[in-house]
């Protein structure tokens, strides 16, 4: 473990070092020739005085937009696995595999479309300063949802291919992928927090493919960062943390500029640190190094 | 039940059925320099994203291979490698992507970059390199798998060099499927962040440069007021649904372009799923 924190605080140094030498070395803008006027300056001053606020904000949305990704994409990923391997047994008719098709395809529109698409689109009709709209925006858009969705889905199918779960079958462990039927799936168990669906094999494949989809959750991590900042940076409301990174970037204030960069670049690196750290926990549960936690889990 | 047999074919079909139409559809009711905007944007923005595939699966390559030398000969070079590939990766791409452009500006203002090729090669490159980690990483996986294989051994024992075999047998021989859809996942990614941050960086970069300059693609083309405007005008769809047949009349050039963006994301993601499928990656 000391060796995961070590890495991480050596990354983190690293690239804090790099931007203290640029602060050093990059020219204050009120000694550049084309420096920012004099209101520019009062209104960066002005901008910059709830900056603590506004990273609050961000890291809030953040942590926020990434625990409902979490969670959309395995509930969306595994009710897509069911109707999958619901369909392997019982056909549906060519109208119906349509429909789903064209419902599936027009609903991916709105899944795919980058954020500042919908947002200037919603611009005329909603408050495009709320927070809730950026949560949401930072879900549904720019293809997040349903590009981890798909990743997650890949896992179970590869999981559900492998031996164990014929075995189980074979071993009288419920199999039946049927909604609400003794030996099936019940649907609300699907959209708990925790799913769970004891004594089936599903439980088992979805514990497996948890366990990991958890390294993809980095990248998942920088993905959904890159996401939220293009739709702070193309909503251009004033009081956005990338709104004022943009102009910081526009009005040469390079000191505001890295320590904006860095102050999302530590995001990402504590949400690393604490998947790696979730990993290793798991890693040494499945390695059976700690006996007593086993034994309590069971 | 294989209701698509080769779906990645069947959204290649898709993709550049969609895009004939849409230009059918802008030739016939958009106007002539807007029309031809549309066209240059959405060339700019696919030849961005082939050399930014490209550059990536090249960096790929060689930091992947290189990654596995390094720790097969146990060299120090391996834990400073993987440390940097690691830095790149905790790096949100939009950040590393606005510092891209910030040094265009500055190369644009000193006139190290002149012409509108050397500004897309620049973008692309940009874009690369906070790309070509996924590469790298399936570049390692793989041969990691194919190492622990019987053939690699009974390779060596007949005298092949080991970088023969790691670069033909097992990459070139043996994973271009793999290497295949990432290349196509990374255009789509490619294509997200280059409209992306055209888009956002519309407002311009520095007082000292003006990015008209620069080619235009579909993200810059979007943030162009009318083109902002069109899409405004989607959301008075809203509130008042009859509104919806002038959209595809009098908005044309904002809405067509959005629709471009988001029909080329929706199908390469299909198609990189398709392969993935097709190849049981």
């Amino acid at each position: 473990m000391k060796k995961i924190v070590a890495q991480h605080i050596a990354g983190l140094a690293a690239v804090g070092t790099v931007f203290f030498l640029l602060s050093l070395l990059l020219p204050d803008p009120r000694l550049h020739e084309n420096a920012l006027s004099m209101d520019a300056l009062a209104a960066q001053t002005h901008a910059s005085a709830p900056l603590g606020g506004m990273v609050f904000r961000f890291l809030f949305v953040y942590v926020a937009v990434m625990v409902l990704t979490y969670y959309g994409a395995q509930t969306l990923a595994l009710f897509r696995f069911v109707r999958t391997k619901q369909m392997t047994t019982e056909l549906p008719s060519p109208i119906a595999a349509a429909g789903t098709f064209v419902a599936w395809t027009i609903l991916s529109f709105l899944l795919f479309a980058p954020g500042y698409v919908i947002v200037y689109s919603l611009k005329s009709v909603v408050d495009t300063s709320s927070i809730v709209l950026m949560i949401v925006l930072g879900v549904v858009s720019n293809g997040v949802l349903v590009n981890y969705a798909g990743k997650f889905y890949a896992l179970l199918m590869n999981e559900s291919r492998k031996g164990y779960v014929q075995t189980a079958a074979v071993k009288n462990v419920h199999s039946s992928y049927c909604w609400n039927t003794p030996d099936g799936i019940r649907m609300r168990r699907m959209f708990r927090l925790q799913k769970r669906f004891p004594g089936h094999v599903l439980d088992h494949i979805l514990h497996n493919a948890r366990y990991q989809y958890r390294s993809t959750l980095k990248e998942q991590a920088s993905f959904v960062i890159t996401g939220l900042v293009i739709i702070e940076m193309a909503l251009n409301i004033q009081g956005h943390l990338c709104y004022e990174l943009l102009q910081s970037i526009l009005f040469k204030n390079y000191d505001s500029v890295l320590g904006i960069m860095f102050v999302i670049f530590c995001a990402v690196k504590i949400t690393d640190l604490a998947v790696d750290l979730w990993i290793w926990r798991a890693d040494r549960h499945y390695a059976n190094l700690e006996p007593d936690e086993a034994i309590s889990r069971q | 039940m294989k209701r698509f047999p080769g779906s990645d074919i069947l959204w290649t079909v898709i993709w550049i059925s969609g895009l004939a139409a849409v230009m059918a559809w802008d030739s016939a009711y958009l106007n002539a320099p807007a029309f031809a905007q549309v066209q240059e944007a959405f060339l700019h923005s696919m030849i961005a994203g082939v050399v930014t595939v490209v550059l990536a699966l090249c960096f790929g390559w060689i930091a992947g291979v290189a990654l596995y030398f390094f720790e097969q000969r146990r060299s120090g070079w391996a834990g400073v490698l993987r440390f940097k590939l690691d830095l790149i990766r905790s790096m949100p791409q939009i950040l590393g992507l606005l510092t891209g452009y910030v040094l265009l500006t500055f190369f644009l203002d000193r006139g190290i970059i002149a012409t509108q090729t050397g500004q897309l090669l620049w973008t692309s490159f940009v874009i690369s390199i906070f790309l070509f980690i996924e590469v790298a990483d399936v570049i390692i996986e793989r041969i990691h798998h194919y190492a622990a294989s019987d053939f690699v051994p009974a390779m060596l024992g007949c005298g092949i060099g080991e970088g023969r075999i790691v670069n033909v047998e097992i990459l070139w021989r043996n994973c271009r499927a793999h290497l295949l859809n990432k290349a196509v996942s990374v255009f789509g990614m490619a294509i997200f962040l280059q409209c992306s941050v055209d888009f956002v960086v519309s407002v311009g970069l520095s007082t000292d440069v003006n990015l008209t300059n620069v080619p235009v693609t579909l993200g810059s083309l979007l943030a162009k007021i009318d083109s902002k405007q069109d899409v405004l005008a989607m959301g008075i769809v809203f509130t008042d649904p009859s509104y919806l047949p002038n959209l595809f009349v009098r908005h044309l050039q904002g809405v067509s372009t959005a629709f471009v963006i988001i029909f080329t994301l929706l199908c390469i993601a299909r198609i990189s799923e398709g392969i993935a499928k097709r190849y049981r990656l």
